[in-house]
């Protein structure tokens, strides 16, 4: 069928139009189409789509080789039980454990109830200060002593403020 | 191994008195807090409970000794007491059948008790009766400054206490209320008010929470939403958007059906208060059915019994209760037997 407007392309969007209560239908290609402003959703090319999909699987991929240092938790397993393993979980799974608190919580990502003010900046030297134990042991697995003494003498700085 | 505590009674906070608890029988707040430096509980294998459980009741003893708050290892205790406590609501059905490395404390009137090693580290919980939750909420975070005042907890900037399932994150509160709604199901209404609850991200289950069958027209209603939002701003959102016009919707439907039915409404309760009176062997179910109405009734200035009598039958026939205050093993024939007996005994005593 050819564009009812431009009378040469083919017709690709199909219109059912109700003037003075009569029904009136219209064939136009895409491009008469768009100049009467009426917005195409154009469809995505197979092969794009394939590559959409393919780097889905890669994303899930991806977050399934994480795996939380401290209690060994992996994303598959989460998903299985709706538990995490340990409070560094929260950080080892990123954006993806954040997309799973909007949904659970209207959309929000941020605690502004009891302490977050206070609290957090313990909170956040807590996180930080688990983290160097643990670059610690792998220094002193290592045997790199020099970075252990390094991490040992950040660690005691921190532990000065506050009681990690 | 016994029994160790006093299960005769209904607990202070179930006594039917408090705003609005024709309706609403009891209010709850309740924190889920970790300690930082512990895997959360489902990843600690039963030596780290252990570690866990001694850490709190070290670290903790002040806070408990203030309130003259009864330590109690879950373990070690008899499988029935365990169910007792969950229909005392002093722990969940979950903790009373998964108890390994688990333990409670609890506060003499049991307005206040802390689980520990359920799904998070601590698990502290208020309650009151009727609609205040203030005072639960007062109560709980009495407790839960002292204990910030002792230990460390996972915390971070962004997303405020940590906890082991990511839907209580944030503040780690939930507020519950439990309303008997005879009326809203009487007149087929409850099913369109309770998906209006689900609709503003309101959990609504049965008498026991997760998972439980709705009996005796109990139902608790409880946010789900624990972050972005203050604790003063969950309180106050679930009490005047969901809970008082809950309560609001009850009531017209009883001024409804005393309008239109007064005489459907009589012989419901009359026949209520019959069986209940009459009956030589009752289930449990059989019971909350009848029990429901009868309360309405009381509720309606119909029938002259204390709401606090027919809250606390309501508690002793369920299983557990009624096997300890036996004294023995019930077979099912018995049990129902020595329930109906029960509720006639109670009855007499303040009809």
């Amino acid at each position: 069928m050819k564009c009812d407007k431009c009378q040469q392309n083919q017709a690709t969007v199909h219109l059912t139009e109700v003037n003075n209560g009569e029904k009136v239908e219209r064939h136009l290609c895409k491009e008469c189409a768009s100049e009467e402003g009426i917005v195409v959703k154009s469809h995505v090319p197979l092969d794009k789509m394939f590559n959409h999909l393919v780097d889905a699987h890669k994303e899930v991929d991806k977050l399934n080789e994480i795996t939380c240092p401290d209690c060994n938790m992996n994303w598959a397993e989460f998903r299985k039980t709706g538990l995490l393993g340990c409070p560094n979980d929260y950080d080892v799974f990123g954006e993806a454990i954040e997309q799973v608190i909007a949904r659970a919580h209207e959309g929000a990502t941020r605690h502004i109830g009891r302490n977050a003010g206070e609290a957090a900046r313990s909170g956040a030297n807590q996180l930080k200060c688990m983290k160097l134990k643990h670059e610690l042991q792998r220094a002193l697995d290592k045997e790199d002593y020099e970075a252990a003494a390094k991490i040992r003498d950040e660690i005691s700085q921190l532990s000065h403020t506050n009681n990690c | 191994m016994d029994i160790s505590g006093n299960y005769h009674n209904l607990a202070e906070w179930m006594d039917g008195s408090g705003p609005l608890s024709d309706i609403v029988i009891s209010s709850r707040v309740r924190l889920a807090r970790n300690f930082s430096g512990f895997p959360f509980v489902s990843r600690a294998c039963k030596e780290k409970r252990q570690e866990i459980i001694e850490f709190a009741a070290e670290q903790l003893k002040m806070p408990f000794y203030s309130e003259n708050m009864v330590f109690k290892s879950l373990e070690n205790m008899l499988p029935l007491e365990r169910a007792i406590l969950a229909e005392r609501y002093i722990i969940t059905e979950r903790l009373a059948n998964d108890c390994e490395g688990t333990a409670v404390v609890v506060s003499p009137n049991e307005s206040l008790s802390v689980m520990i090693n359920e799904e998070d580290h601590l698990r502290i919980q208020a309650f009151s009766s009727g609609l205040d939750i203030d005072s639960a909420w007062k109560e709980v975070i009495g407790i839960e400054d002292k204990f910030q005042e002792k230990v460390s907890y996972a915390f971070s900037a962004q997303y405020g206490y940590l906890t082991a399932c990511p839907t209580n994150v944030g503040t780690g509160i939930r507020i519950s209320a439990m309303l008997h709604l005879p009326a809203l199901h009487i007149t087929k209404q409850i099913e369109k008010v309770l998906n209006a609850a689900r609709d503003m991200h309101l959990a609504v289950r049965g008498q026991h929470g997760e998972g439980s069958e709705p009996a005796g027209d109990l139902f608790q209603v409880s946010n789900q939403t624990t972050l972005g939002k203050t604790e003063e701003q969950i309180i106050e959102e679930i009490t005047s958007l969901a809970i008082e016009p809950i309560v609001e919707y009850e009531r017209r439907a009883r001024e409804k059906l005393l309008k239109e039915s007064p005489v459907l409404v009589d012989d419901k309760i009359y026949r209520a208060m019959g069986i209940l009176t009459n009956a030589r062997l009752i289930t449990s179910q059989e019971a909350m059915f009848f029990l429901s109405q009868l309360r309405m009734g009381v509720s309606m200035g119909k029938i002259e019994i204390p709401l606090r009598v027919i809250n606390e039958i309501m508690l002793l026939v369920q299983p557990a209760h009624l096997q300890f205050l036996c004294g023995n093993n019930l077979e099912a024939a018995h049990r129902d037997q020595f329930r109906a007996d029960l509720i006639r005994q109670k009855l007499a005593e303040h009809a």
